[in-house]
């Protein structure tokens, strides 16, 4: 990631958002991604960009892409496996998920460490705009 | 007659149903009887702690909208639905229960439901509406709730409900007798609210040995709610709208985990993905077929195409999910088995807490996921409203969300004054599962409450006369076996009555050749939906003739009455409606294409419940005020 | 037959009118031969394998066999169902064995308080339902 990209937490774009018109239903009226193609979205628990990623079509989600954080030392994520081992008696962790669309985020459960890294589109939201950081896109990971 | 005592309740609200939906109405109608000073009555054939279609638990809640954290909307998920439905749903009713039904799960977070919830407090979401839980004891905590607040008094359980008592078009409450001793039962109320279930079994099913239990929806839905408000005389919409569920192959276990979590591709025999080879389909089914995500009749046709074309069997690539999963530790063969054998547990897990019988079939196959596909197919049609199919009663919307062609008095009322549907007993308000059907449940039981407050109906009254006849009617095949069981050697085959089961099996055949089951590829026309007709009205007239040894095959003899007149209810409609809308669901071989200049639109009926007359009738799709 | 009732097992509910079993099963299947003081299934053909009478059952005497029409024979789950978790054993046709044990309520048995402690006062007009708008976290939607 190159020092000139200034780096925002989603919840620091808020304000930033464009509030047109939201995504009218699914009769193929997609708004704008919230997100200009200046900002860089960053995972609020590790600081690492975040990657998009083209959610399974039964997960319900109409847009084109979701940003979630694929850091596997995001400590968020590492202590996911632990805390749901101990509530819920299962193997599994969750990714910090955001919705370029609406802003929201809610966390997306995982089941392994690879889990939905198969569906990342390309690299993170921005390298397209510069072409100066499109390494970025290779050390961010992209498909396994 | 066998002598039966008759008991006579009145009450003011009375609650048909035991499931999730009765227990939304019960626990919120306590609260606003209580401040108005009235009596509500619950009853349930079997028993609240484990009635109903979470009787087993489940393994995810697949309605929640997250409005407090702004998640979605009220429209996202009003889109969601219509657009599931091929254009077809109530937009107002949708919205209704998306606004409330995020306060239902909350309140089973609080009665004792666990659902996971990462650090920080926010639910661990499986999709985007769907929330992971540890569902064994769901129905078990949501019954417990509606107990407490109604209490146990209140309760009648192990008591079947036949149907309405109707005067003129006034319904004064309901008749049923109890399962466990010679009971007949008349209750009169100022206010009938129903959720009696949805309907299984009127389709043969793929297994008709032992296997006829194994059911996708539970086999003690039995039309007991369509046969209710039919008999009520209140309108119904979308009985043309079956469900037919892509699952695991005959034990039909959950396929979301693996498609969702695993990221599993499902193939044809020769390794073809039909959702990518199939692809171009989706253009005859325009705007549905383009807009993600793809509507799942749509998606269960592609699959269903390739099984037409012998290219069969469909299986889901759970060893191909599962290695790529544990490549990464292929060079660790310690690590790579203990991957495994994590991933494994999930894939067990999901089928545990909701459908042990996929459990019990992959054991016995000694199925190790990783190694080897499982077959998925698809199963026998259903009648659920509060799932992927919209069979119900035509119910008002609430004041402030219905257009005025939508609004009669009070959200959730039939046609029928007095009468309320929620759960699998309303329609075109679709994908409310579980906790929508709650969350709909507590709407009408709350608008029951205010009709009886504002109405100020009297208590209806019912002569001697009219249940002596009502009792006879009820008691009749118990009445024919007594009489003519002696007549031959053995009771079951008798020329002068039918016992349940094969009556059962003839509905099932019919449905299954001329309806568009399972064995015609889920096919049917014009001509083949009017012999059904015919054939509905020979078994109609045979009703009168059911013969029941004990009371639990009384119960079985009115399940599948009201069976038989969710199937009329039905036929009529696939006939009525000259277009193939769901072709994953049925499709009309004289009418093979989508037509929305002449169809995009309901297609309600009505029974007259004296002379049983039919009237079919569109009505147009509005959306919300 | 789908859940099955083994003999040595079943007490018939000690004499009672109605066995465990019979109470909780929502297809009305269970049912106590009074003549054996043991319980049985009237229709296995018409069992969910929901497993409520097997877990209800106090003895353990409650069993699932899976359906003779499509079911290889050899496996078994069983559950052993306490008052905030369960437990499942699964025998395979092989031999082989998995456990598996999940939470299955947070609070104790009796004890869902209907209000969940949202005690608000809603009017009967409209649409605010009881425990709203606090059990909702935000106001009741409307157009």
């Amino acid at each position: 990631m190159g020092d000139a990209q200034e780096r925002h937490s989603p919840d620091e774009l808020i304000f930033n958002l464009y509030s047109g018109p939201r995504r009218s239903g699914a009769w193929g009226h997609f708004s704008e991604a919230v997100l200009t193609n200046e900002e860089h979205p960053v995972c609020p628990h590790c600081n690492e960009p975040l990657q998009a990623l083209e959610l399974p079509e039964a997960a319900g989600w109409d847009s084109e892409f979701q940003l979630a954080c694929f850091n596997d030392e995001c400590p968020y994520y590492v202590r996911g496996w632990e805390h749901m081992k101990s509530n819920y008696a299962v193997n599994a962790s969750y990714r910090y998920r955001f919705d370029p669309f609406t802003g929201q985020t809610t966390p997306l459960a995982v089941w392994s460490p690879n889990a939905l890294k198969d569906r990342i589109i390309e690299a993170a939201i921005g390298d397209q705009a510069d072409p100066d950081v499109a390494d970025d896109g290779d050390e961010n990971g992209g498909s396994t | 007659m066998a002598n039966f005592e008759t008991v006579k309740v009145e009450t003011d609200l009375l609650i048909l149903g035991g499931g999730m939906a009765s227990c939304g109405a019960a626990v919120e109608a306590a609260h606003w009887a209580k401040k108005n000073n009235l009596k509500v009555t619950l009853v349930d054939k079997a028993a609240v702690d484990r009635s109903g279609a979470v009787a087993m638990g489940l393994s995810a809640i697949n309605q929640y909208v997250g409005l407090k954290d702004g998640d979605n909307t009220v429209a996202d998920y009003v889109n969601y639905v219509k657009q599931d439905l091929m254009g077809v749903a109530r937009e107002d009713l949708v919205a209704s229960i998306a606004r409330h039904v995020d306060s239902s799960v909350h309140l089973f977070e609080k009665w004792g439901l666990p659902i996971w919830k990462a650090e920080g407090g926010g639910y661990v979401h499986e999709g985007r509406w769907q929330l992971m839980i540890n569902g064994e004891s769901y129905k078990v905590i949501v019954a417990e709730a509606a107990k407490n607040h109604l209490g146990t008094d209140n309760i009648y359980e192990r008591v079947f409900i036949v149907g309405p008592i109707m005067d003129g078009g006034q319904c004064k409450g309901a008749y049923g007798f109890s399962v466990r001793e010679n009971k007949f039962y008349v209750f009169l109320a100022k206010a009938v609210f129903v959720a009696m279930g949805g309907a299984v079994h009127v389709f043969k099913p793929r297994s008709s040995g032992e296997g006829l239990g194994r059911a996708w929806y539970p086999p003690w839905n039995s039309g007991s709610s369509a046969y209710f408000t039919l008999k009520a005389g209140a309108e119904m919409t979308c009985q043309e709208v079956r469900f037919i569920p892509v699952r695991f192959k005959d034990a039909y276990g959950p396929v979301g985990a693996w498609f969702l979590l695993f990221k599993s591709r499902a193939t044809n025999a020769f390794g073809g993905e039909y959702m990518v080879e199939r692809r171009d389909e989706l253009q005859n089914w325009k705007p549905y077929g383009l807009v993600k995500p793809i509507p799942a009749n749509l998606r269960n046709y592609l699959g269903m195409l390739d099984v037409m074309e012998g290219k069969g069997p469909i299986y889901m690539r759970t060893e191909e999910a599962l290695q790529k999963i544990a490549d990464e530790y292929k060079d660790d063969q310690k690590a790579y088995k203990k991957k495994m054998k994590e991933l494994e547990s999930e894939a067990w897990e999901d089928f545990l807490d909701m459908t042990i019988s996929q459990a019990i079939l992959w054991a016995a196959s000694d199925v190790q996921p990783e190694e080897k596909s499982s077959e998925i197919a698809a199963a026998e049609p259903y009648f659920i409203g509060s799932h992927s199919g919209a069979s119900g009663a035509w119910v008002s919307g609430p004041k402030d969300l219905a257009p005025p062609d939508y609004f009669w008095g009070y959200e959730n009322m039939c046609t029928t004054k007095g009468v309320f549907a929620a759960g699998d007993a309303s329609g075109a308000s679709s994908h409310k599962f579980s906790s929508g059907s709650h969350a709909e449940g507590r709407i009408a039981g709350k608008a029951a409450v205010r009709y009886i407050v504002n109405e100020k109906p009297a208590m209806p009254t019912i002569d001697d006369a009219t249940v002596e006849e009502l009792k006879a009617k009820t008691l009749k095949p118990l009445d024919l076996f007594a009489e003519h069981k002696d007549f031959t050697s053995q009771t079951d085959v008798n020329p002068n009555y039918i016992v349940p089961k094969m009556f059962m099996f003839r509905l099932q055949k019919l449905m299954d050749e001329y309806a568009g089951g399972v064995g015609s590829q889920f096919t049917t026309s014009k001509f083949l939906c009017e012999r059904g007709l015919e054939l509905l009205a020979m078994l109609k007239e045979d009703a009168q003739h059911l013969g029941a040894k004990d009371l639990h095959e009384l119960m079985r003899c009115w399940e599948n009455v009201h069976r038989m007149y969710q199937a009329e209810a039905h036929v009529r409609t696939i006939l009525f409606r000259e277009e193939t809308r769901w072709p994953g669901y049925y499709f009309r071989a004289d009418f093979p294409k989508l037509d929305n200049d002449n169809w995009l639109c309901f297609v309600n009926c009505k029974m007259d419940p004296e002379t049983e007359k039919w009237e079919m009738l569109k009505r147009d799709i509005l959306p919300m005020s | 037959m789908p859940s099955f009732v083994n003999v040595e097992k079943c007490d018939g509910c000690k004499a009672l009118d109605k066995t465990a079993c019979q109470y909780i099963c929502p297809n009305d299947l269970m049912v106590l031969d009074k003549e054996k003081m043991k319980a049985y299934n009237r229709e296995p053909e018409m069992c969910w394998e929901c497993y409520n009478c097997v877990k209800i059952c106090p003895t353990q005497a409650v069993d699932v066999r899976g359906y003779a029409d499509f079911v290889p024979m050899g496996a078994s789950v069983v559950p052993l169902r306490s008052t905030d978790s369960i437990m499942w054993t699964v025998k395979f046709r092989s031999g082989q064995v998995k456990r598996f044990k999940f939470p299955i309520r947070t609070t104790p048995e009796g004890q869902a308080e209907p209000t969940g402690g949202w005690n608000t006062d809603p009017d009967l007009e409209g649409p605010v339902l009881f425990t709203e708008p606090d059990s909702l976290g935000c106001d009741v939607w409307t157009k």
